[in-house]
């Protein structure tokens, strides 16, 4: 259980490998993340249909942007957690408010949509390195980078090691033709026992890797500082992103003033 | 006198294990040296030494005239001091690059240096140029192949300019390519302010980049200089 989690995991933070680096926004990614919290952020306080349908518009019109292969993957990513929702609110509508589950269904699509289309533009370091960005303290966002890392690292080590232990179970097959009813007993218990050497395992090389870090970042002069290295600054671009959030902002007072409550 | 000088450095792990057995031996700038000898027979240990990651149980080691021991190193000026004269390639490249892009990576020592920002760019350019890595500068390197990530922490190493490099096994995980790259690489190092240190088991690549040869025993002393 524990150990799939962290393969899902780690491919979902690998993906990025494959990331087409010219496609990509040219808008500083604090700019992105802080537009993307503020569109969740009204969406969720709104209370009038017209803005949530403006915000989905202008969505579906950035996604109309990306290619075939990112549309597919956003879709993808974006059914599970709408007909969740969707499944959820459906009482409403017997229950005389079918509003309520549109609604619902409508804000919860359009804040994950926010989130994906910002993944398919961030990688996960890009949105750690906001954080820094935005003044937080840099040892806060080596820590996001360590464990970010070590997710990674440690689902792949887990993949080995359970390849490995596979490989070796795959020997042990033999044996069980011979001796049917013994061996599958044995082997079943060997499963057991080796999911848990492998969280053991695992364990103890995080333990060694992080000492190991730890001693590499001495050998260049660590003392408790971290900066991310920045060259990239504040462009034209980047003002006329902030402008959306105006626009947004402006928009979702209008709407609640003119044609809320 | 050598810029390094080790008398009789003994070592053992918290656990008991010997590791090393009275050590002395020096190395003088504008030399590489190649350190052999069987598994287990105390390099990477004598590594850790130098970089001052562990201290001898006995013996002294001496860096351009200063004893080097955890007291010493406690003071954050001479550990900068200090740090910033040795770099030290891991064998496993992998627990040696923390950062999440290469270009951090190389910048990482720089602003340890306190260097400017301009002078910062300026190296980070310079050492991506120099080690090929302008097509992932900015991947994480933990996405980068073996040959790759050796490339990776060369330039982040190389990178702070440092006096002395220690390598430790550099070119055991490459294939042909790689190290053929990283052998090229070193041999255009070599220069008559750098002293070079380089454990390997591989006696080709020893015979040609080793200026002096030294080999270590399996009861973790040294067999006598070549
Ligand atoms: N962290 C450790 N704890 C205990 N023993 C260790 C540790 N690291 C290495 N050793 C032991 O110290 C000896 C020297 O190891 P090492 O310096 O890694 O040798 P080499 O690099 O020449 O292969 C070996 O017997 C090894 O098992
Ligand atoms: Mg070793």
């Amino acid at each position: 259980m524990n150990l799939q989690l962290m393969k899902i995991l780690s491919r979902l933070l690998e993906t990025e490998a494959g990331r087409d680096e010219d496609r990509k926004l040219p808008v500083l990614p604090w700019v992105r993340i802080l537009l993307a919290v503020l569109t969740i952020f009204l969406c969720a306080l709104s209370r009038n249909a017209v803005f949530t349908y403006g915000v989905l518009a202008v969505e579906l019109l950035h996604l109309s942007l990306l290619t075939t292969g990112q549309v597919g993957r956003v879709m993808k990513r974006l059914a599970l957690p709408v007909l969740f929702t969707a499944l959820i609110t459906l009482p409403a509508v017997f229950l005389g408010s079918p509003a309520t589950c549109l609604t619902v269904t409508l804000k919860v699509t359009e804040s994950v949509l926010v989130l994906l289309l910002m993944n398919e533009d961030l990688s996960w370091k890009e949105i750690t390195g906001a954080f820094g960005a935005l003044h937080f303290p840099d040892l806060f966002v080596l820590v996001l980078d360590q464990t970010v890392r070590f997710l990674v690292l440690l689902g792949r080590y887990s993949d080995e090691i359970l390849e490995a232990v596979t490989l070796r179970m795959v020997g042990g097959l033999q044996e069980r033709i011979s001796k049917e009813d013994e061996g599958r007993r044995l082997s079943h218990h060997a499963r057991q026992h080796n999911f848990g050497g492998i969280l053991g395992t695992t364990f103890l090389r995080a333990r060694r890797m992080s000492a190991a870090s730890y001693e590499a970042m001495e050998c260049r002069g660590f003392d408790g500082t971290y900066r991310t290295y920045r060259k990239r600054t504040f462009h034209w671009y980047d003002g006329a992103y902030l402008g959306i959030g105006a626009v947004l902002i402006i928009l979702f007072a209008f709407c609640e003033r003119a044609m809320g409550k | 006198m050598s810029l390094i000088e080790l008398s009789d450095v003994k070592f053992s792990y918290p656990d008991g294990t010997p590791a090393l057995g009275g050590i002395s031996v020096s190395f003088d700038l504008g030399k590489c040296y190649c350190l052999q000898g069987p598994n287990g027979c105390g390099k990477s240990t004598l590594f850790r030494i130098l970089n001052g990651l562990s201290f001898p149980d006995s013996g002294t080691y001496r860096f351009d005239g200063t004893e080097i021991t955890a007291g010493y190193l406690k003071n954050k000026n001479n550990a900068h001091a200090f740090h910033r004269q040795i770099g030290f390639i891991f064998q496993n490249s992998e627990v040696q690059l923390f950062t999440s892009s290469v270009e951090d990576e190389i910048a990482f020592g720089l602003y340890q240096m306190g260097l400017s920002d301009g002078v910062v760019s300026e190296r980070v350019e310079k050492y991506i140029t120099l080690l090929n890595l302008q097509d992932f500068r900015n991947r994480a390197p933990w996405v980068l192949s073996g040959g790759e990530k050796k490339r990776c922490a060369l330039a982040a190493v190389l990178a702070m300019e440092p006096r002395v490099l220690i390598l430790d096994e550099p070119i055991a995980m490459l294939d042909d390519e790689g190290q053929e790259w990283i052998t090229r690489f070193l041999e255009g190092l070599k220069s008559p302010d750098r002293l070079i240190i380089i454990a390997t088991h591989n006696h080709a690549f020893a015979d040609r980049i080793g200026d002096v040869r030294i080999s270590m025993t399996k009861d973790h002393v040294i067999s006598g200089n070549g």
